[in-house]
């Protein structure tokens, strides 16, 4: 007797949006950083990524391999592969890039979110400005130093005004040097670690 | 003042140590205890003179209801009652006649060294039918005036009760249900990241917590520790605390305590009054207006109605050194009932809505556990500097709305039976808004729950067993079937239940010793509706069997069922009638598991953790104690409460240690997060609350109370996570006589110490519990009579030291300071 009278009730008062659950707002998520290192030598550009297509916590990281003796242009894209076709979260960056910059930290690099670093084997310089004229880095110049290996740590921070005002500057990556990623205001949206080797 | 009928007169034979006890008709008033130096004044209380026996109203004659109602009558100089304010108890029907005879009562005036003065009782109305002889009352002239038997929730209740009347509601106006609370011993509260807060009783928190509102359980997203109750405290007219598992009566997962949020009764005499109140509060430059419209026509005296409303706004609240940046809230309460009163039918029908927006604080990193960690000693949190004292709510926020419509029918059956139904529809949406990129719009994180409730209740009429004393009782029925629907990041499943549960309890009174035994049983079913990836995540993870759920292309159907008895024995023995009275619960409830502790697979917006559900949760079972004592002398009131409870397969929120003391931790591309899981564990829940108040109705009066609560894993003995630290509060009140236009005069200081907790498990805690902390606090308040009308004044100042201080149960202790100094100023006016 209970089931129908159950069903009847289910049929009254249900609605069709519990038995179909949806994956929404999957667009805020990144699920891949992916490098391109152009050489200015010429020559085809070397790609790498960290990538964990399904968000499940078991990403595939590829080791960065670098010639020495290079100079690179290194394009930094950040990628939702939720989505299929895989959503370019690159252009929203771009398109808010005064709320938005990607700092470059770990043993195996000396740039400004590093200072001093004697144990490099890749300098890192910004190569875009946004609107006030602040780094970004979604374009980048990596030089090699020398053959080694170290660690390559690729952070994209969010910073998003505070009471209508803005806490991006101009000097944060220099901040990150002294005080750590840590000392940065926003929201991190995207670190990830990658193992660097010069050849 | 006692008012009996003849069935109570009847009682008196069975029980003579209670009538012994009533003071006869016109005996002078016994004095306060002896003062201990010369100086001291001396005062006799005020003494009944004219006695007047309320008149049973007749609409209430063919329903025969029976009940009590308490009234706080203030009596002039003159000895002329003033003032009579609804107290507690019901039902609705006989509180006018109560309130009308409470003003005719005539009294030779208290006295103060000889000096006429004013003074407050509480005087209690007892009402039955009249069947041979009009009510028989008896007077007694004490400060404090009661009933033999009082049917209120908190004289047949097992358990420690506390009510927060008009009085102290009037007080907390403005503050939301947390907070209001937060004055009974055994209940702490569990902050936010924005301005809201929620109760914890003796240790437990919403999860095995019950609240009701009018009667009917409220359903929402509760598992939260940021989700504050959604109850508007204006709506209240009385609030009773229950300490303690009262299973059979309220439910299963009430193990806790049970949280009773009454509206006042409803008008029944033509005509329309009401109130209007404005609260503004410095920190946060908040500003609250409250109205209540109550009405009924004359043409129809049988219909009666309540319009309801509220708003407030406030800016980002500020600790003593800096402002938690984004804490502005803005909240607005709507709320409409009409009652009908009948021969034998008492009909209500009733709407609310409650809406509540609130920034959660800048200074809430919802990052990486790195940015977490690295912030965890900051003397102030990063940025603080930059933030302005704004009413504009910023992301992250959330936005809160719980509607909820209910039908009450109640019957009075023949042979003396009442019949209670009620449905209830219930609707509580939640979004919460991430810090997100511009070009991303809505809410990251969007909960709809919605529940259709139907109760019944079947009391029988009392049955006289002769020597052996008198039965009541009832059997009831509840069913619930409810649909939660998630979109959002990964968080938890939709899911649909159905649950229905039948209970029964019977109470012999015999002389002073009342027994009580009640039964419940409990069925739910429930379907966890599951995303393809959130299930093929929960299978990889061993946690979800595949034939345990029916797959479809992109979603997983994956049903449960739990099978609940529950089971309470206790009494109430009035050693000393209206003096002394012990109380003892002994009861099992089981708990089934929530559909987050099952199923939650995600990082929660404002805990940098990921947490991780268990679907093969079973259910969990208390086995408690719970004793209480309770002391009514005119110059002392004191009551000591305490409990043990034992729970078999605690489901446990807590970080996972691996075996070598290394918590887990789960990598997701914004870092590694530390993992905290639902898990069984056989834990105990022991502890100790209550207190004395010395002089409830003199001009000086001191509150003492304490609350001490244990919670440990059995196990392992390691102490449980998030158990509220010991903690002592006084307040020393001073009532002075009327002076000029004011009426009621009061100024209380009060202080709350709460110590650091220092039972924590190894690598249990994301941060050092925080030391202990002094808050003291300060008010004077009054009435100005305004003929019929009284304008009530208040001002409230909480943390008046503007104390820097963190508090254990708070989520916002991992990033900042609680808020400093609160000065609020109240203005009332009933008409």
């Amino acid at each position: 007797m209970r089931a129908p009278l159950l069903s009847v009730l289910a049929l009254l008062v249900a609605c069709g949006d519990t038995t179909n659950p949806e994956e929404v707002n999957a667009e805020e998520v990144i699920t891949t950083v992916a490098l391109s290192f152009s050489p200015a030598s010429g020559g085809d550009a070397r790609t790498f990524a960290w990538a964990d297509p399904e968000n499940d916590g078991t990403p595939v990281v590829d080791p960065i391999v670098l010639a020495d003796a290079e100079t690179y242009t290194l394009g930094v894209s950040f990628l939702n592969e939720l989505e299929a076709p895989a959503e370019d979260i690159t252009e929203e960056v771009d398109a808010e890039s005064d709320q938005h910059q990607v700092f470059f930290t770990g043993t195996a690099v000396e740039g400004p979110a590093t200072g001093d670093n004697a144990d490099a084997v890749v300098t890192q310089s910004y190569e875009d400005t946004d609107v006030n004229g602040f780094p970004v880095g979604l374009s980048n110049t990596v030089a090699t130093l020398g053959v080694g290996g170290g660690t390559f740590v690729v952070t994209l921070r969010h910073l998003p005004p505070e009471n209508d005002a803005a806490v991006k500057t101009g000097t944060l990556a220099e901040g990150v040097a002294v005080d750590g990623l840590d000392g940065l205001p926003g929201e991190t949206d995207a670190m990830v670690e990658f193992a660097l080797t010069v050849e | 003042m006692r008012v009996w009928s003849m069935w109570m007169v009847g009682m008196l034979a069975a029980a003579p140590a209670r009538a012994a006890d009533a003071p006869a008709p016109d005996a002078p008033a016994p004095e306060a205890p002896a003062p201990e130096t010369p100086a001291a004044p001396v005062r006799v209380g005020a003494r009944l003179l004219a006695q007047v026996v309320p008149e049973y109203p007749a609409e209430a004659l063919a329903d025969a209801v029976v009940g009590d109602v308490t009234v706080h009558v203030t009596v002039s100089p003159e000895g002329v009652v003033t003032d009579a304010v609804f107290a507690s108890g019901g039902p609705d029907v006989l509180v006018p006649p109560a309130l009308a005879a409470a003003r005719a009562l005539g009294f030779a005036p208290a006295t103060r060294d000889g000096v006429p003065v004013v003074t407050r009782l509480a005087v209690s109305f007892h009402f039955e039918p009249p069947i041979e002889a009009p009510p028989l009352e008896d007077v007694a002239g004490s400060d404090e005036l009661v009933v033999a038997r009082a049917r209120s929730v908190a004289s047949h209740e097992l358990h420690s009760v506390t009510t927060i009347g008009v009085e102290a509601l009037d007080r907390a106006g403005g503050e939301d249900l947390g907070e209001a609370l937060s004055d009974v011993p055994g209940v702490a509260v569990a902050r936010g990241n924005s301005d809201v807060s929620k109760p914890i009783i003796r240790g437990q928190f919403e999860r095995r917590l019950l609240v009701l509102f009018d009667g009917v359980r409220h359903e929402s997203q509760k598992w939260g520790l940021d989700h504050a109750t959604e109850i508007d405290p204006f709506a209240a007219g009385s609030i009773h605390v229950i300490k303690g598992a009262a299973g059979v009566r309220y439910g299963p997962d009430a193990i806790g305590g049970v949280v009773l949020v009454e509206p006042p009764p409803l008008r029944t005499e033509p005509g329309v009054g009401g109130r209007v109140q404005l609260v503004g509060v410095d920190n946060g430059l908040r500003a609250v207006g409250a109205a209540r419209v109550d009405g009924v026509f004359a043409a129809v005296p049988e219909l009666t109605w309540r319009v309801e409303g509220n708003y407030s706004r406030g800016a980002a609240l500020r600790t003593p050194t800096y402002l938690l940046g984004n804490t502005g809230s803005e909240g607005w309460n709507l709320g409409a009932t009409v009652g009908y009163t009948g021969a034998v039918t008492q009909l209500k029908v009733s709407y609310h809505h409650f809406d509540l927006q609130s920034g959660v604080c800048y200074c809430v990193q919802s990052g990486t556990p790195d940015d977490f960690l690295s912030q965890l000693d900051a003397d102030a949190p990063l940025g603080a500097d930059r933030w302005t004292q704004t009413y504009t709510i910023d992301r992250p926020s959330q936005a809160v709305t719980h509607d909820i419509a209910l039908a009450r029918v109640e019957l009075a059956l023949p042979g003396g039976a009442d019949l209670k139904l009620t449905y209830a529809f219930q609707a509580n949406l939640r979004q919460e808004y991430e810090p997100v990129r511009a070009a991303i719009t809505g809410a990251q994180y969007d909960f709809t729950l919605r529940t259709h409730s139907l109760d019944a209740t079947l009391d029988h009429a009392p049955v006289a067993l002769g020597k052996l004393g008198e039965l009541a009782g009832g059997v009831g029925l509840a069913g619930t079937f409810q649909e939660n629907v998630y979109r959002g990041l990964p968080l938890i499943p939709n899911f649909r239940a159905f649950q229905f549960g039948v209970f029964g309890f019977e109470r012999l009174a015999a002389g002073p010793v009342e027994l009580e035994a009640g039964a419940r049983y409990d069925h739910l079913s429930r379907a966890a509706y599951l995303t393809r990836s959130a299930f093929e995540r929960s299978v990889a993870r061993g946690t979800l069997a595949e034939a345990d759920c029916a797959v479809s292309a992109d979603a997983a159907r994956c049903p449960a069922a739990y099978d609940a008895a529950t089971a309470s024995l206790g009494g109430i023995w009035h050693i000393l009638p209206d003096r002394l009275e012990a109380r003892l619960d002994l009861s099992s409830a089981t708990r089934v598991p929530n559909a987050d502790e099952l199923d939650m697979n995600g990082s929660a917006p404002t805990s940098p953790v990921y947490a991780l559900g268990d679907p093969s949760l079973g259910t969990e079972t208390t086995w408690g104690a719970t004793p209480t004592l309770g002391l009514r002398l005119p110059a002392l009131e004191a009551e000591v409460s305490t409990y043990v409870n034992v729970i078999d397969d605690y489901v446990y929120f807590a970080p996972e240690i691996r075996a070598d003391g290394t918590p887990v931790v789960d990598v997701t591309i914004e870092g590694a997060f530390p993992r905290f899981s639902f898990r069984p564990v056989d834990a105990v829940f022991y502890g100790v609350d209550g207190g004395f108040t010395v002089g409830p109705d003199a001009p000086v009066g001191l509150t003492v109370q304490g609350a001490i609560v244990r919670a440990v894993d059995t196990a392992t003995n390691a102490p449980l996570v998030m158990t509220p630290a010991d903690r002592v509060q006084a307040a020393l009140r001073f009532a002075p006589p009327d002076v000029g236009p004011f009426a009621d005069l009061f100024a209380e200081a009060s202080g709350l110490y709460v110590f650091e907790q220092t039972r924590v498990a190894d690598g249990a805690e994301l941060a050092p519990p925080p030391d202990g902390y002094l808050l003291l606090g300060a008010a004077v308040g009054a009435r100005i009579p305004l003929g019929a009308r009284s304008l009530k004044v208040g001002i409230e100042a909480n943390n008046l030291l503007n104390a820097r201080y963190r508090d254990y149960t708070s989520l916002l202790r991992y990033y900042a300071d609680e808020p400093g100094r609160e000065v609020r100023l109240r203005l009332g006016l009933d008409f």
